[in-house]
């Protein structure tokens, strides 16, 4: 996608400006982080999104609600059953069987999304450690997320993309000898987490780096819309798993843990104590599985008849958001996702501002960007430099004429 | 054990090297045809670069063995050298032309010119004069000036954050460096490395020669600013090799490389050569100061000529004392993630050069109070 902002000014508040991104090893996506520099601190910081915009609501539009399950998954390849889980979840508010769906399919649910935010929250520390240089638990932490890859393997039969859910319940069950072989692998698993915890919580170098740094107030993060363990550290209570229940949060017992620091290492501890309570809840829910085997779904019309629904869901990242509006045909009219990266942008550049050079790399990844999810298109109008509202109908009939145009149509 | 049975193939290229290099040693000794040759092979040019590469190698597989991974095998530092070679070698537009170009060869050539002043076989290197220690505390401040001037050369906000980067870690590491080997060079009374390296008052000989009766027990007590300063050479050769905790310099994930960012090729090649060969001289020249170089308590100057035997345990001797010290850069790196460099100037300022102040007072203490007989 072309890049339509002006050219950066050279220098105007620091001494020099330094480009991270859009290709750069601290990225493991595409975007791009202009810094006023001055000698070591950070004066300004200009950012740029749009690299990775693949067009994928419009996409939803154009396949059956069905198809749309394994779009959803490719939104993230970390949090792919969040996303497909929130818009199955949308689908069935829309088609009005919520409330219908087995509790066993609702405790798989729980599984499945625990599991994947005990990989999401592994991957997250081991790349913050090699971020700041501590290769080590970054190659120990990646060995033991290989566990909890396996016990997704064992269930869904993929390590990434699971393609558990359907509209109406999942698409496996959780036989018992199954639980009796992730049950051990589980606790194994509790253990090796509890080291990382331990190494993690004690090394001095690796916290210095940490404590002070990039502090995010309680008032900045409710000011800023924060949401997901980016929040839970500057202690705002905003985890949709127990202030909007879902599935079958409600039925489970669980603490959410705060922390109040708000800096990288509060986040770093938020994360590690998140850990280890989703391995307990894992435990919890594959304990106590409730209903028949085989009674995991319910049949769903490939119609559904016009009407709206919305889910939220709380990802790795933070809450997630699906929207879907029906017309009555087998395809969805409309769908919006709000990734909880795209919440979480304005108070990462809020919390740039005054760090060190050195800090960047921990800072950008704090927030646990994903910029596959969150990518969205603004219109701006260059000479003015406002943002021009468009309608959903107008957005809708200038693709189409886009599409057998060119590019042409672009130009207003 | 298992360390053993899968790394046969290295032991015994090393044992042989070893073995070739005390016959040639002896054969040296007794002939003295070709003098000049020993600045070619065994302790001159290609000794120290197989020994560059070798420790590369080291530093590389136990690095990853620590980490729970296999690592390279023995003859990756040469594929990787030849492969940097192969590549294009590239100069961008806008960078300061002569220091570009020459900075990286320069920089090896100061990395052999330090590692000919170690003791290799016999208690002098290949260099030795009085006040030698003092002449590579200087080229080390070569080194540094020269990274200095290379990143400022790459005209690269990366270059220039590395390079800056660089010459105030220089400024912080240098001075506890420099006390740190004074205090045996005070205690042997001699800056010339070899005279260091036979006192009897260094870490490793202190031991052995209250064993062997020729200190008393009392004079074991050099034994504590000896362990502390050690302990903070070690970390400003880490710094100096821009090794994990104090690599702000270098930092691949902010800067990308910091001053080397815009290097490919033949340059690249150079200085990482430079570096590889530097951790060798550094490693001896601590072995030297402190462990007591080749020999251990008068041993090697009873070394005749076609002594091979005698050759063998000096050479073995050194390699190992060397080893250790390399690992424990090593562990250092393996067990710390990279400070900013503010923590790193802090740490060095405020902690480790009080202490090694201290360490070289204790060592003038002891002298005025106990004295060295």
């Amino acid at each position: 996608m072309t890049e339509y902002a002006p050219p950066i000014p050279e220098t105007p508040e620091g001494d020099y400006s330094i480009s991270i991104g859009p290709q750069h090893p601290t990225h493991k996506e595409p975007i791009r982080f202009i810094f006023q520099v001055k000698g070591e601190t950070i004066e300004h910081v200009d950012l740029r999104i749009g690299f990775n915009h693949r067009g994928i609501e419009k996409a939803f539009e154009q396949r059956t609600w069905n198809q749309n399950l394994y779009l959803a998954a490719r939104l993230c390849g970390i949090c792919s059953a969040a996303h497909q889980f929130a818009y199955a979840q949308a689908a069935e508010r829309c088609a009005k069987i919520y409330d219908e769906i087995p509790e066993r399919a609702q405790y798989i649910r729980v599984i499945i999304q625990e599991l994947e935010r005990i990989q999401s929250h592994m991957l997250w520390y081991g790349v913050l450690a090699h971020d700041t240089g501590f290769d080590t638990m970054f190659h120990l932490t990646w060995r033991d997320r290989e566990i909890v890859n396996d016990i997704l393997e064992i269930i869904s039969g993929n390590r990434v993309n699971y393609a558990m859910w359907t509209i109406g319940g999942v698409r496996r069950d959780i036989s018992r000898d199954q639980i009796t072989n992730i049950i051990p692998k589980l606790k194994d698993l509790r253990k090796k987490c509890d080291y990382h915890r331990d190494v993690m919580m004690s090394e001095r170098s690796f916290i210095a780096r940490q404590e002070n740094v990039a502090i995010l107030s309680t008032e900045d993060a409710k000011r800023f819309c924060a949401v997901g363990p980016t929040a839970r550290a500057s202690n705002v209570n905003c985890d949709v798993r127990k202030i909007d229940p879902y599935c079958a949060y409600n039925k489970i017992d669980f603490d959410v843990p705060l922390w109040d620091q708000g800096d990288i290492f509060g986040g770093l501890s938020l994360r590690l104590d998140e850990t280890l309570i989703s391995i307990d809840m894992a435990i919890q829910a594959l304990e106590n599985l409730p209903g028949n085997p085989g009674d995991i779904k319910i049949r769903v019309p490939r119609k559904i008849d016009p009407n709206e629904g919305i889910q939220r869901v709380e990802a790795p990242r933070g809450e997630d958001i699906h929207f879907v509006r029906s017309n009555g045909s087998e395809k969805p009219d409309r769908h919006k996702i709000r990734a909880p990266t795209f919440a979480n942008l304005p108070s990462l550049v809020h919390r740039l501002k005054g760090c060190q050079v050195a800090d960047i790399p921990p800072v950008i990844r704090v927030i646990d960007p994903c910029i596959g999810c969150c990518e969205r298109t603004t219109f701006v109008d260059i000479k003015t430099g406002k943002s021009i509202d468009l309608s959903g109908e107008h957005l809708i009939s200038r693709t189409n004429r886009a599409h057998r145009l060119g590019t042409r149509v672009l130009e207003f | 054990m298992s360390f053993i049975k899968n790394n046969i193939y290295p032991i015994f290229l090393i044992a042989t090297g070893i073995f070739i290099a005390a016959l040639f040693l002896a054969f040296q000794g007794s002939e003295a045809i070709l003098p000049w040759l020993k600045y070619f092979l065994f302790p001159g040019v290609l000794f120290v670069l197989l020994m560059g590469l070798f420790y590369n190698w080291f530093d590389r597989k136990m690095f990853a063995r620590m980490q729970n991974r296999i690592g390279p095998r023995f003859i990756q530092p040469v594929y990787d050298m030849l492969k940097l070679l192969a590549k294009e070698d590239i100069t961008p537009d806008g960078v300061d032309k002569p220091e570009f170009d020459w900075i990286p060869g320069i920089q090896v050539i100061l990395a052999f010119l330090v590692a000919f002043f170690v003791p290799v076989y016999a208690t002098f290197g290949l260099i030795s004069f009085e006040g030698d220690l003092i002449f590579v505390m200087f080229l080390l401040a070569l080194v540094g000036g020269s990274v200095f001037l290379m990143g400022w050369a790459t005209n690269n906000p990366y270059g220039l954050l590395g390079a800056s980067r660089a010459a105030v870690a220089e400024f912080s590491f240098e001075i506890p460096l420099g006390l740190s080997l004074a205090g045996p060079a005070i205690l042997a009374g001699s800056m010339r490395i070899s005279e260091i390296s036979v006192s009897k008052f260094s870490l490793l000989n202190l031991p052995v020669n209250f064993f062997a009766g020729q200190v008393t027990i009392i004079h074991l007590v050099y034994l504590i600013p000896l362990i502390i300063l050690f302990a903070v050479s070690i970390l400003a050769a880490t710094a100096l090799l821009e090794k994990v905790p104090f690599d702000p310099a270098h930092a691949e994930v902010e800067i990308v490389g910091g001053w080397t960012v815009e290097l490919t090729g033949k340059k690249l090649f150079f200085t990482q050569l430079a570096n590889f060969i530097m951790e060798f001289a550094l490693a001896g020249i601590i072995a030297a100061v402190f462990l007591g170089g080749p020999g251990i308590n008068d041993f090697n100057v009873n070394i005749g000529n076609w002594d091979v035997l005698g050759y063998l345990a000096s050479i073995l001797s050194f390699l190992i004392k060397t080893t250790v010290i390399v690992f424990l850069i090593t562990l250092m790196r393996t067990l710390h993630s990279r400070i900013r460099i503010d923590q790193l100037v802090q740490y060095f300022w405020k902690y480790y050069l009080p202490i090694s102040l201290i360490g070289v007072f204790l060592i003038l203490v002891f002298m005025g109070t106990i004295g060295v007989v």
